[in-house]
């Protein structure tokens, strides 16, 4: 049975190069290419079997939309993307990827991954396993504590307090602007829309 | 035997005529004329309420306290001289000069009577005080000073007024022709004497009233009139001639003097004074007579127990009396011509006896046994013999300075030790006199008494205790004691000293009196144990110590000039020898009432007169106090102490005898007591003290407000320094912090940008090549597209390694070690070498590594990867990455040739490089080439933002 196979990738020369690669494997057909998240809406619609996604997509993220995605749950979502960083890799599973290839992957590397996929698997380029791996080698709590650097815990331990930023980059001997990079850069690092939810997840750490 | 008989017979005779005498003078001392007076000429005398003695004389007026004038004059004075003195109820003595002009005294300063117009005047005035006010005979009339107010009026009267005198609240003044009554608020009033006055023009009121009567004289004819007042009349009670010119009359208590050039008398004529020109007579608060004369100045009669001469007869021939010993009421005197009197009381002196001429003076004499006197000349001794009334020689001759007698022996003190004999042998013809000094000791012996079994005798070396035949000196303070004298009075040992007083020594412990415990001097000549009492005898003057021992009685003695030679007590009267006769006077207690008090005249700081306040400035520190205390004692001088309070010494100085100034220096700002009083020369108080209060002022820098401010401002300071530092600090920190936010961001862009544009066009090119190499047909174009796709491969990989590097959230130890690995792994994949990863096993901390330390390590690490791969054809390759401690350890080992194999490829090696990237993040490079290849790092970790 041939699988259906939907691109979502903004670079014209690497979406050629996908189409190149998924049309030399019998195995799958084309679907469908889309350049933005936005106009991969339209996989709700017109659901493939497999979606092979960019997550660094003009608008919104390809992790937005495997996000949206999971409605659609005969999608199977393979995230093909330049980042190798523990954040997009872990958002993007989380989300709903079932594998995830770094784009420097060959040829070969692509198609095994899709046949991979078809048969359950979950392909992923070798750093991504190994980093993956390494997510089980400690406790979550414990990594995720330890993604804020010691300043920031600093920072948030005293707006834990209830100090305000003012009042933390006084007595950090900081600027404020730079107390609320910190507290973004903490958003950013522990998933949290706002100061009182980044308080609570570092109380439960 | 002639000659002998006839030098005492003329001796009886005239001792006896001069007891005469003396008794007939009963008890009154003469009357003196006080030494170092301002002027011989005195016109008037007041006792002040003080109790000083103002005398008002030629010169002006001055203030006698017993021991010093104080004259006063003021520069407008048109004449000095001044008189009649009256004191107000405020103090203010009043008193007028010959040419018009009235003045008072307040402070110790003369002050002109400005209100009184003197140029309007052709004589003096007379003054009087009745109630608050002052009233002058004027050429106007009276003139009328109030003295709380100050106002003054003149009142009129036809020929004005010459002289006045108070009657009770009323001023009948004369002015040669008619008298008139003053009383206050009333208008004068003439008076009318029924009687013709035939000298009128030379008759003057005296100031002077005593119940009702007043006093006119008359001068040159020397009567006077008695005076009373009854209503707007005036009755005469009588003249009376003195045939001399008349000075004045006086009152002295309640009696009147009427003193004439020839002598003054009371006018009930009980007492009266001769041939001294009087002016004024008055008593003071112990009874001593004081008089201005207008010959002889102030003079004055104490009343105090006068000092009798009774004898000036032994004094001739330059002989006079060295030794006075009493035995029940008889005094034996030995002269310095060797004759030995005896003198019964009451009755006559008795030659009794002479030592040979050679022999000289009589020093000593002392009792010896019931029928002998032990007399010690200046060379040898002798004993007198009551009964045979002889002079006997020792048997040898011994000069003493002293004897003991115990256990029948007698002991002498002689120049040359100490020698002894006993008493038994005094009249053996040929005794066996001990001539051996005791103890071999041969220096100079002066005193001696026994204590208890030991024998203490005063040596010219110290004071030495012997006892069996043992000889040791007696220490005061380890220092040898230098005495003259030693006598035991019950228990304890008597020493006089040279210099440190009278040491008394009693089981072992030493006490000690001196000047400061009343001693008239440290010197002590002499110990006079007569009847029980202890006498201290100095070299012009003698002492008596309280029974107990600790000080000085209460006595003070009349001593007659020139040294004393000897004196001794029969009962209560004492009898006293100097170079010019013999003395007796009566010991009298003096009253131990304090009825005196001392006082400030003056105070000067710095130099100058302090004026009403006793708050100073901080440098107003130096402060001397001229005081004075109204004390009249023939027998005896003042002697200050004085303390401040306030100061860690407040203990009570002693003032130099004659000192009325007195020095405070360098005090420190408080308050403080000047208490000072006065002592007689027994160091007993015999005045109420005088007490400054006053406070000087610390000086505006230590005021607390002006510390205050310091400290504050000081705080400011500092605190204004700590928060510039911080600010500054915060300021830097912040400016370096933003710089690195800018480089991070910048950093980021920078990435990001060749990441999602460059990268990803670059990966899709490759992936491109690829396919299309994949469609190629075998051959050449197929192979040059192989090497187009691994060339983009290789492209991308170097960008990969750019990214990665400029990435600021890879900037974590865990990051680059994952990478490295991933590296690693990567660039092993297609080699004959197999690659083994030992990465770190537990947990890899959270520390930050910035890009530039990050990519040297990352660069560094993969140079030795590369090395090992290229050249050491080796089979294994282990990669060991560690964190210990603080450092993080890579390593990277190989089982092939090592680097150092051939020789000239050393160039390529890259170990200059790897050493360098060490260098630059202060990491270690160490490498071992024995049979394997180490290469490993060392790069301290340090967290930072």
């Amino acid at each position: 049975m041939i699988k259906l196979v939907s691109l979502v990738e903004d670079n014209a020369l690497y979406q050629q190069a996908l189409v190149d690669v998924i049309r030399s494997n019998e195995a799958f057909r084309l679907y469908k290419v889309y350049g933005s998240a936005e106009d991969a809406m339209d996989m709700l619609q017109n659901p493939p079997d497999i979606a092979i996604v960019d997550i660094n997509l003009p608008g919104k993220s390809g992790i937005e939309l495997i996000a949206t995605l999971q409605a659609q749950p005969q999608i199977q979502c393979l995230v093909c993307s330049m980042y190798e960083d523990d954040e997009h890799i872990v958002q993007a599973l989380e989300n709903g990827a079932v594998g995830y290839l770094l784009k420097d992957a060959s040829v070969q590397e692509i198609s095994h991954a899709l046949d991979e996929l078809v048969k359950g698997g979950a392909p992923m380029s070798p750093y991504i396993a190994s980093r993956v791996i390494s997510f089980f080698r400690k406790p979550k709590i414990k990594s995720e504590n330890a993604l804020l650097s010691s300043r920031e815990k600093e920072v948030l331990q005293l707006v834990a307090k209830g100090l305000q930023y003012k009042e933390v980059a006084d007595h950090l001997f900081l600027s404020t602007e730079t107390v609320k990079k910190h507290m973004q850069n903490i958003y950013q690092k522990l998933h949290v829309q706002n100061k009182v939810e980044a308080v609570n997840k570092f109380r439960y750490m | 035997m002639q000659p002998d008989l006839r030098i005492p017979l003329y001796f009886l005779f005239t001792v006896l005529f001069c007891l005469v005498t003396a008794a007939g003078t009963a008890q009154e001392r003469e009357i003196e004329s006080i030494p170092n007076q301002p002027s011989p000429e005195a016109y008037d005398l007041l006792k002040d309420s003080k109790g000083y003695i103002w005398v008002a004389h030629e010169f002006g007026i001055s203030r006698y306290d017993g021991a010093n004038f104080i004259t006063l004059q003021n520069p407008r004075q048109n004449s000095i001289s001044l008189t009649d003195m009256i004191e107000d109820k405020t103090g203010r003595i009043w008193c007028h000069n010959f040419s018009g002009q009235i003045f008072y005294i307040e402070n110790l300063q003369l002050h002109l009577l400005e209100a009184y117009k003197h140029q309007d005047e052709q004589d003096f005035p007379r003054i009087a005080i009745c109630g608050d006010e002052l009233i002058a005979t004027s050429k106007k009339g009276l003139f009328v000073y109030n003295l709380l107010t100050g106002k003054s009026t003149y009142h009129f009267i036809k020929y004005g007024a010459s002289t006045l005198t108070q009657v009770g609240n009323k001023v009948v003044c004369f002015n040669n022709y008619d008298f008139y009554c003053y009383e206050a608020g009333k208008p004068l009033t003439k008076l009318t004497f029924g009687e013709y006055l035939p000298d009128h023009f030379a008759a003057s009121l005296q100031n002077v009233c005593l119940k009702d009567t007043f006093y006119l004289i008359v001068n040159p004819r020397g009567k006077y009139y008695k005076l009373s007042l009854k209503q707007d009349r005036i009755l005469n009670h009588g003249v009376i001639k003195t045939g001399a010119f008349i000075n004045t009359i006086s009152k002295q208590n309640e009696k009147i003097w009427v003193h004439t050039k020839e002598h003054s008398v009371t006018i009930d004529g009980k007492e009266q004074i001769k041939g001294m020109n009087l002016s004024d007579v008055l008593t003071d608060n112990l009874g001593n007579l004081w008089m201005s004369s207008l010959k002889k100045g102030l003079s004055v009669r104490y009343n105090t127990q006068p000092i009798k001469k009774i004898s000036d007869s032994l004094s001739i021939d330059g002989q006079n009396i060295r030794r006075i010993h009493t035995e029940d009421s008889t005094l034996f005197l030995g002269t310095s011509s060797g004759m030995l009197y005896k003198l019964d009381l009451p009755g006559s002196l008795q030659y009794l006896s002479s030592i040979p001429k050679e022999a000289g003076a009589i020093e000593r004499i002392t009792p010896f046994d019931k029928n002998h006197l032990f007399v010690a000349a200046s060379v040898g001794s002798y004993t007198y013999h009551y009964q045979t009334n002889t002079l006997k020689p020792l048997p040898v001759s011994i000069t003493a300075k002293d004897i003991v007698i115990r256990d029948e022996k007698v002991y002498v003190a002689t120049p040359f030790g100490i020698k002894f004999f006993p008493l038994a042998h005094l009249n053996d013809k040929n005794p066996p006199l001990a001539q051996r000094p005791l103890f071999e000791k041969t220096t100079r012996c002066r005193s001696l008494a026994f204590l208890n079994d030991s024998l203490i005798a005063v040596y010219n070396d110290g004071v030495f205790i012997l006892h069996n035949n043992k000889i040791k000196p007696l220490f005061y303070q380890q220092n040898p004691i230098y005495a003259t004298t030693v006598r035991m009075v019950g228990s304890k040992l008597l020493i006089g000293t040279y210099n440190q007083g009278l040491l008394i020594y009693e089981k072992g412990s030493f006490q000690k009196i001196t000047d400061k415990e009343g001693l008239a001097s440290n010197f002590i000549k002499d110990i006079k144990i007569i009847s029980g009492s202890t006498w201290l005898v100095y070299t012009n003057r003698f002492q008596l110590l309280n029974p107990s021992l600790t000080g000085i009685e209460n006595y003070t003695f009349p001593f007659p000039g020139g040294g004393i030679n000897d004196f001794n007590t029969i009962g209560n009267q004492l009898y006293l020898s100097t170079s010019d006769g013999l003395y007796a006077t009566q010991m009298t207690r003096p009253s131990s009432a304090i009825s005196t008090k001392t006082y400030i005249d003056n105070i000067t700081v710095n130099g100058n007169s302090l004026v009403a306040t006793n708050t100073l400035n901080y440098f107003q520190n130096h402060l001397q106090f001229q005081v004075s205390t109204p004390y009249f004692s023939p027998n005896s001088k003042i002697v200050y102490q004085y303390r401040l309070t306030n100061t860690p010494n407040n203990e009570w100085q002693q003032g130099a005898p004659g000192q009325t100034a007195f020095n405070v220096v360098a005090l420190e700002p408080g308050t403080y007591d000047f208490e000072i009083v006065a002592t007689d020369e027994n160091r007993k108080i015999i005045s109420q003290p005088a007490i400054y209060h006053f406070e000087i002022m610390a000086p505006w820098y230590q005021h607390w407000a002006f510390n205050a401010f310091v400290i504050l401002w000081l705080v400011g300071l500092i605190g204004g320094a700590v928060w510039f530092y911080f600010a500054n600090r915060l300021r830097r920190q912040r400016q370096v912090y933003k710089k690195q936010l800018a480089i991070q961001a910048e950093r980021q862009r920078i990435s990001e940008e060749i990441h999602d544009d460059i990268g990803a066009g670059l990966l899709a090119m490759r992936l491109q090549t690829e396919i299309t190499k994949n469609k190629l047909p075998e051959g050449e174009a197929r192979q040059e597209m192989g090497k187009i796709h691994t060339a983009i491969s290789e492209l991308s990989h170097k960008m990969r390694e750019v990214i990665w590097s400029l990435n600021t959230d890879n900037d974590r130890l865990e990051n680059l070690l994952f990478y490295i690995r991933r590296q690693a792994v990567g660039l092993f994949e297609n080699s004959p070498t197999s690659l083994k990863v030992v990465f770190p096993s537990h947990e890899i901390p959270d520390v930050n590594i910035h890009g530039e330390k990050r990519r040297h390590i990352y660069l560094a690490v993969k140079e030795a990867l590369h090395n090992c791969l290229k050249h050491s054809q080796a089979h294994n390759c282990t990669l060991t990455m560690r964190i210990d401690g603080s450092a993080l350890y890579i390593s990277v080992a190989d089982d092939g040739r090592g680097f150092a194999a051939p020789q000239g490829e050393h160039t390529g090696n890259g170990l200059s490089s790897m050493k360098k990237r060490m260098q630059q993040i202060e990491g270690v490079l160490e490498m071992e080439t024995q049979e394997r290849t180490v290469v490993q790092f060392m790069v301290p970790l340090t967290e930072s933002v």
